[in-house]
């Protein structure tokens, strides 16, 4: 297992060392200078003084080598729009809100879509079934960018059920947790059926039967733990998923989280946050796939033992 | 010996498919005494897993469906073929215990060996402890011949070997003394040599335990090790019934001489060669009208292709399904090689 | 039962042959298209998309009007007989640039299932096929690739090269391949310890003899069911990028943008955003049901 986790870390280390150099030589690509267009009017000795100050006259490994450091250090720049904020500083403003919006709308989607997933099983090809997987059918084919739009105008506009956006009470996390959920609670459906379905079918559950245990302690006791463990490698992915649905749905719902930070500076072509952004959600999704894979190798006790994958 | 312990009479199964019905079993009958081991063998597909698995209503209905005039009488009293799913519950794991082909798969991969055990154990003895239950696991173990026992009720399947988890298996059909054990081929998964520890461990536990077995193979040397009465299936129906010793030396249908014919003995002559049956069994969506066997039976006869032959007595607990043992029927020489004894 | 008479214990001429009561033989094709065809839902999803290809060829070439031309005297028109799907706030026909848009969206996910296909299949096969060190080397690359995410690798990228079609597709391709690569080489290395092929070894085939007759046969089938599922991803991904505004710009129509544009104005005309919205939820649905379908139609598994 220990060497199974530090396996995991390495890749972990190299996978952001590959994207930390992406974005420098993106941004080396770059026309024009690196303190946008302010820098663009001041006088050249001025712009030295500025550059000497940043290390842009050095030779570009050692460019590159302090750009990794800063990283290192958790130092991701400042906005290129407007130098005066650290990207680290509009992260610390507005993560807490994409966390919580996240969170919220995994929770409901793993709740909502196992459970949907684990009744079509038992109910297979009754109405209970058919119902759950077109439920499942809408949810893949209705994406965030569709959905998110829609709960808005009309629970939220139109027929006022809902606060139609912002991030206030708690009356405003339903729509933008539900929109982020839906197309998950699909996959995880769909997945946790066929999982199930598939042990059913195994030997060791007519074993369980042989010795008499009831219908319900077979579900409980033998199918959902064996059931899981597939699901549980998808939960990376899902929540990749999730953490990219926040850009939209921040959006639409105008949610002050790091998505909406995102898109703005995609908007105006803020350079330098939308590298530091971009590593920040890189760092996150790596350490959450990270964790499930842990978790996975935690409730599987062949993997727990050997540590093979 | 002798009170029956299980009395099955006309047992019917069908599986309803997409394509129509397919009568797995059709009108099987036989009786298992206590103490007593009795052997179903036959080529895959004869039907022989569906009875076994239909004692113990293993079998999801849908698809399966035991049909109008089955009865599966255990123990002088329980109907099995008409208890609902909670009375099986009852009986399953207490009365009966089955021992599956591949114990590669037939145990929970997520689950330790002991609480496997243990969770049969408290299903039916509602009073004992986890602990106890445990404790008696162990025991098992040893009583298959596990060393270690206390150590490997907390390994997981994975750590076992083959042989190992099949002991496990049989421990665990075991946990609550049932008169009847039903071993669904507890051997074919396995390597050859430990085959042989298996069947020496069931008939040594069977011998101490005067349990019955219902032993389902295709595997006529396992059947000679340990079987007091055998039957013989093809195509869904029992084609041949007797004690050990009738179907080994005075086997009384074409099919039984196909398969005996294919088993490498030791005390054959050199020059018999060893004979497959050719052809493969029925599509039993549409069986036979007359003698299922009789397009791959060299004997086949008009009568054969006809009407499907009933049961001809040879002695008391002897009888064979084929119209060669009709007094009309021509003199018919059992291959060589096998019926040692019978024609002189 | 007595009263039978002797004839009838003659021997019974061999009229059937013992060897021929088995079934009639289908090859794995017939058989998947059988199995196929008689799966409602992913008949109907083949059938929808056959229906939006044709559409997205033929309805803006046979249309009046065209995606980008402005009428400023026809702008925020309901649908209506002239306009099927009304026009939008620059009087463009949206009957056409919805047509148009999915054309857009179809060419970026075959085009994308295609580099998949070559890239991936190749470095898997390679993968597969050399084994031992080549293939060490190879998979801890693809284990570096297949964890970077691969919209935000896409967002800077477009954001740097700039937004367009090939921008989209160069984004996709470069991380994109990396499933069906996986895909390809386990399979590859599951048929290649098979008995069948070890046999085939054994009697001294040609490793071309091999491959043409073993290995692709029993990989086609798992890569057909993985397009089925990466062209709606790359869709889903065009109109994703579209929607938070780096993907395909206007005046150039494609569906995440029509619907991102729909957004907007959906308050007062919400004809904007449910035409695209439907049509994009049809190609996403059926290409869902198609590959489930194909997956159990071709699935050897499942085979009686």
């Amino acid at each position: 297992m220990l060497n199974y986790v530090l396996r995991r870390l390495i890749y972990m280390i190299i996978t952001l060392w590959v994207i930390i150099t992406a974005t420098f030589f993106l941004m080396k690509l770059l026309p024009g200078n690196p303190f946008g267009e302010v820098a663009a009017k001041l006088p050249p000795e001025n712009l030295a003084i500025l550059k000497a100050q940043y290390g842009l006259d050095k030779p570009e490994w050692q460019q590159y080598l302090q750009y990794l450091g800063n990283v290192a250090q958790g130092d991701l720049g400042v906005s290129y729009q407007f130098p005066t904020r650290s990207v680290v500083s509009v992260i610390k403003q507005s993560f807490p809100a994409s966390l919580e919006l996240g969170v919220e709308s995994l929770v409901i989607a793993i709740i909502i879509g196992l459970t949907l997933g684990i009744v079509a099983a038992l109910r297979h090809n009754k109405w209970q079934d058919y119902s759950a997987m077109i439920i499942a059918l809408i949810g893949i084919s209705i994406p965030s960018f569709v959905l998110a739009p829609l709960l808005s105008l009309y629970i939220g506009n139109k027929w006022g059920i809902l606060p139609p956006g912002l991030w206030e009470g708690p009356e405003n996390r339903i729509l933008p947790a539900f929109a982020l959920a839906l197309g998950t609670i699909a996959t995880l459906a769909r997945m946790m059926r066929a999982s199930m379905l598939e042990v059913a079918s195994l030997d060791y559950i007519k074993t369980a039967k042989s010795k008499g245990l009831s219908t319900r302690k077979i579900v409980t006791g033998h199918m959902l733990r064996n059931a899981i463990l597939p699901v549980v490698t998808i939960l990376g992915p899902i929540a990749v998923g999730v953490i990219t649905g926040t850009l939209v749905v921040e959006n639409v719902f105008v949610i002050p989280g790091l998505g909406y930070q995102f898109v703005s500076s995609i908007t105006t072509l803020d350079y330098t946050m939308i590298t530091g952004l971009t590593i920040f959600y890189a760092a996150i999704l790596i350490v959450v796939m990270f964790l499930t894979d842990i978790a996975y190798g935690l409730i599987d006790p062949r993997i727990r033992m050997s540590g093979r994958r | 010996m002798g009170k029956p312990i299980l009395e099955v009479k006309n047992l019917r199964v069908s599986f309803k498919m997409y394509a129509g019905e397919v009568q797995a079993v059709r009108g099987v009958s036989f009786t298992v005494d206590k103490g007593e081991v009795l052997a179903i063998v036959g080529e895959s597909g004869c039907g022989k897993s569906v009875t076994a698995q239909t004692i113990m209503r293993l079998i999801p209905t849908p698809p399966s469906y035991i049909k109008e005039g089955s009865s599966i009488l255990f123990d002088g009293k329980h109907e099995i073929a008409k208890m609902t799913e909670s009375q099986m519950e009852r009986v399953r794991g207490k009365d009966m215990g089955m021992i599956f082909q591949d114990p590669m798969t037939s145990l929970n991969p997520t689950m330790t060996v002991g609480a496997q055990i243990s969770e049969g154990i408290r299903k039916h003895n509602q009073k004992v402890s986890k602990a106890e239950a445990f404790k008696r696991s162990a025991e098992l173990l040893t009583l298959v011949g596990m060393s270690n026992a206390e150590e490997r009720i907390q390994q997981y399947p994975h750590e076992l070997s083959g042989g190992m988890r099949q002991r496990v298996m049989i421990a665990l059909s075991l946990a609550c003394n049932p008169k009847l054990l039903i071993a669904d081929e507890p051997t074919t998964a396995l390597d050859v040599t430990i085959q042989a520890q298996i069947i020496d461990l069931l008939r040594d536990i069977q011998e101490k335990t005067e349990t019955s077995i219902i032993l389902i193979t295709h595997d006529l040397g396992v059947v000679a090790e340990m079987a007091h009465k055998v039957i013989v299936m093809y195509a869904g129906k029992v084609v041949e019934r007797g004690t050990l010793d009738d179907i080994f030396y005075n086997p009384r249908h074409p099919y039984t001489w196909g398969l005996l014919r294919s088993v490498p003995r030791l005390d054959s002559d050199k020059n018999n060669e060893l004979a497959s049956i050719p052809g493969t069994p029925p599509d039993l969506y549409a069986p036979p009208v007359g003698c299922a066997f009789a397009a791959r039976c060299p004997y086949a006869m008009k009568v054969c292709k006809e009407i499907d032959p009933e049961h001809f007595e040879v002695s008391a607990d002897h009888s064979a399904a084929c119209w060669l043992n009709h007094p009309d029927a021509p003199e018919v020489e059992m291959p060589v090689g096998i019926g040692r004894g019978s024609h002189g | 039962m007595e009263s039978l008479s002797k004839d009838k214990f003659q021997p019974a001429e061999k009229t059937t042959n013992a060897e021929s009561i088995v079934r009639p033989s289908l090859t794995y094709w017939q058989d998947a298209w059988r199995r196929l065809r008689s799966n409602k839902m992913a008949m109907a999803g083949l059938i929808i998309l056959v229906l939006m290809t044709i559409l997205a060829i033929f309805a803006p070439m046979f249309s009046k009007f065209d995606y980008e031309t402005q009428y400023l005297k026809d702008i925020d028109l309901k649908p209506s007989w002239g306009h099927f799907f009304g026009t939008d706030d620059f009087g463009r026909d949206l009957w056409t640039r919805v047509w148009w848009g999915t054309r857009i969206s179809l060419l970026i996910g075959v085009i994308a299932a295609l580099i998949d296909l070559v890239v991936g299949v190749l470095y898997g096969g390679i993968s597969a096929y050399f084994g031992g060190k080549v293939d060490n080397v190879m998979q801890r690359i693809v284990e570096v690739i297949y964890s970077i995410p691969l919209l935000l690798l896409a967002i800077i990228l477009i954001v740097f090269l700039g937004p367009g079609i090939s921008s989209i597709i160069i984004a996709y391709a470069l991380t994109g391949w990396v499933g069906m690569a996986r895909l390809v080489r386990g399979q590859l290395l599951l048929v290649k310890e098979q008995e069948f092929v070890l046999a085939a070894r054994t009697l001294g085939a040609k490793p071309k003899r091999i491959i043409l007759q073993h290995l692709i046969p029993n990989v086609i089938g798992l890569v057909i069911v993985q397009i089925t599922f990466i062209v709606p991803t790359a869709i889903f991904f065009e109109s994703f990028l579209s929607f938070i505004g780096v993907g395909i710009r206007p005046p150039m129509a494609s569906l995440g943008n029509l619907i991102n544009d729909g957004a907007h104005y959906m308050r007062y005309q919400p004809h904007r955003i449910i035409f695209p919205t439907i049509v994009f939820s049809l190609i996403l649905l059926s290409f869902n049901v198609l590959g489930d379908g194909l997956r159990d139609a071709l699935d050897p598994k499942m085979r009686k």
